[in-house]
């Protein structure tokens, strides 16, 4: 395959599976700035990555591996912008179609809750909220199917603690 | 809100963000041709200057070793001196080709950060040595070096005129105190400069993989 042709057949995977990229900027990034750098950082990683990926893994395994191994690895500046911003401000940065004011009160506790949660915790509650199954986490973090299960469960038990109180709130 | 709901929002605002940023092939094309800012980019640029400082230490090693062959004392240290420079230079090259090959695809989350870890772990280790030894080292031969040339210089003019404030042993200690001085400095600045410019990188990798691999 000639280097136009590969570029070409890269672009076309990355625009057919870019919402991967998007998701994970998203959970890392709440800046619109930063996500935009990662996400740029991102697609050259998967760029340098793609002549050895052969297919053997399925695109979107191959996708989160680079994606997630990229924000956990990246180092931005972000902690010292993000510390300034309050999670109102922050709110305003999500894009939303249509306003509505139930849908942004979640938005809100769902990026506080994101926010207390570390980078590997963020990985695998992504995951798990993206349906992915406890195989598949364990075959993209690199940890058994058990400790999977295990910090699932402990991730689980975090956030209900943090969104208890922001429940009562809400009603 | 409970975790249901959460995934539920989730789906609702990926899917906005999603569709809100979504890019077109031709914005793909034009991200491959440029370098974004990241970690291994910051690396290559501080390994390209010590390696372009290096070939400017061996150009001048070379220039000397060619310039006073009959001087045995400046031909066998720059001799010398351009044999750590050659080997500090191999140093970078691998460290360069160990960095740049690492392939995020290929590897799981636990087996990537494990080896961007080492490959940090061993880039300070060189940079630190590099810093702190070569220059202190550098700056010892190159007074040695001057007080040389000029002494073999006024030797051939006139034997008088051989420095006279300072015999040649007080030279030599007073070259000696300088480099420890400024072997104590580098030693210093290097470990505070090197530790903002990596070491809480390294020290957040550290922590994810240890958070990673305990039950």
């Amino acid at each position: 395959m000639t280097p136009p042709q590969l570029e070409q057949k890269f672009t076309s995977v990355i625009t057919k599976h870019q919402g991967i990229i998007h998701k994970v900027c998203g959970m890392y990034c709440h800046h619109p700035e930063e996500r935009k750098d990662l996400f740029q950082e991102i697609i050259s990683q998967l760029w340098r990555s793609f002549p050895s990926f052969r297919g053997d893994a399925m695109v979107s395994t191959w996708m989160y591996r680079v994606a997630l191994n990229t924000a956990i690895s990246s180092f931005r500046k972000e902690n010292k912008r993000k510390d300034k911003e309050s999670i109102n401000e922050r709110i305003f940065q999500i894009p939303i179609s249509k306003p509505n004011e139930d849908k942004e009160e979640k938005l809100k506790y769902l990026y506080k809750a994101i926010g207390l949660l570390s980078k590997v915790e963020k990985a695998i509650i992504m995951l798990y909220l993206e349906e992915h199954s406890y195989e598949e986490i364990a075959q993209i973090t690199g940890i058994t199917k058990t400790n999977v299960g295990v910090k699932i469960n402990r991730i689980k038990s975090k956030l209900q603690r943090i969104l208890k109180p922001m429940y009562n709130e809400l009603r | 809100m409970n975790l249901d709901e959460l995934k539920t929002t989730w789906t609702d605002y990926t899917s906005e963000l999603v569709h809100e940023n979504e890019v077109a092939e031709a914005q793909v094309h034009i991200m491959l041709s440029q370098q974004p800012e990241s970690i291994i980019s910051k690396i290559n640029k501080s390994l390209l200057f010590e390696f372009s400082l290096l070939f400017l230490c061996s150009v001048i090693f070379l220039f000397v070793i060619n310039q006073y062959p009959e001087n045995h004392f400046l031909f066998d240290f720059s001799l010398m001196m351009l044999g750590v420079c050659v080997v500090f230079s191999g140093f970078f090259i691998y460290q360069y080709k160990a960095i740049n090959s690492l392939d995020y695809g290929a590897e799981n989350l636990s087996e990537s950060l494990k080896k961007s870890i080492s490959s940090l772990n061993s880039f300070i280790k060189i940079y630190f040595y590099s810093n702190a030894i070569l220059a202190p080292i550098g700056f010892f031969v190159g007074m040695l070096f001057s007080y040389n040339i000029f002494q073999v210089e006024s030797e051939g003019e006139n034997e008088s005129s051989t420095p006279t404030i300072m015999q040649v042993d007080e030279y030599l200690i007073f070259f000696i105190l300088a480099a420890v001085l400024v072997f104590v400095f580098f030693f210093f600045f290097t470990k505070i400069y090197i530790h903002k410019l990596y070491g809480v990188h390294l020290k957040s990798l550290k922590e994810c993989l240890a958070e990673l691999e305990s039950a």
